[in-house]
């Protein structure tokens, strides 16, 4: 009986501790890269429908091609990158998640490269307002997922 | 409280808590092989796997909108 009272607080905090593994926050880098890179793409998204809108239209068709040609290059780095992030999420053990970290940055090199491409395609002013200011919101985001990512990976 | 009572109530917390002290790190020793097992079956203990699934829907939002533009301007 006195063994069974001193299990008591054992099981007890053995529940919670498990309970707390179980449910830990998100890892905060990764979560932070996939959550950025969501944000960016949403951009992207906008900013290729107004292109489309745009071409023809005060907008000149090659602008428009050379623009939906960068768009292309940050789809192909966006899925790199999510699926290096899935990889991460499930690996089964730590030498595949350091492995698979490797992939991120790899993938969010690209990543940074084909939007810095995307910047340097000329648009005639006047027309493209939208077109910039969404390429503003995407530079932000760039900016925020790089201060993260120079803390380091958890 | 006495002296003496609170002396005897120390004795008898620390002989509960020499009991359960080796238990306390067996039983975290159970939780952690818990915790790695659950890892290798491919259960997330850090998920994000909503972050990465936002990330995939608009990818393919922004490679259909490619896709419409390239419809109507081919070649």
């Amino acid at each position: 009986m006195k063994s069974r009272r001193a299990l008591a607080p054992v099981v007890v905090l053995a529940l919670v501790w498990f309970q707390a593994c179980a449910s830990a926050p998100p890892a905060p880098k990764q979560a932070l890269v996939a959550h950025y890179a969501a944000d960016v793409m949403a951009i992207v998204t906008q900013q290729q429908t107004l292109v489309t809108q745009a071409a023809g239209a005060g907008l000149p068709v090659a602008t428009a091609r050379e623009l939906t040609d960068a768009n292309q290059k940050i789809v192909d780095a966006a899925t790199q990158l999510a699926s290096a992030l899935r990889t991460y999420d499930n690996a089964a053990t730590l030498e595949v998640r350091h492995l698979s970290v490797q992939s991120v940055e790899a993938a969010i090199a690209l990543l940074n490269q084909a939007l810095s491409q995307a910047f340097h395609v000329e648009i005639p002013s006047g027309i493209t307002a939208q077109i910039l200011a969404l390429y503003a919101n995407i530079a932000k985001l760039v900016t925020d997922l790089q201060t993260e990512i120079a803390k380091g990976w958890s | 409280m006495d002296a003496a009572k609170l002396e005897a109530q120390l004795a008898a917390a620390n002989a509960v808590l020499a009991q359960v002290s080796p238990l306390l790190g067996g039983v975290a020793l159970l939780v952690r092989m818990v915790a790695h097992l659950f890892a290798r079956q491919g259960v997330s203990i850090a998920p994000f796997a909503d972050e990465i699934a936002r990330l995939e829907a608009n990818t393919a939002d922004a490679q259909a909108a490619i896709n419409a533009f390239r419809t109507k301007y081919p070649g």
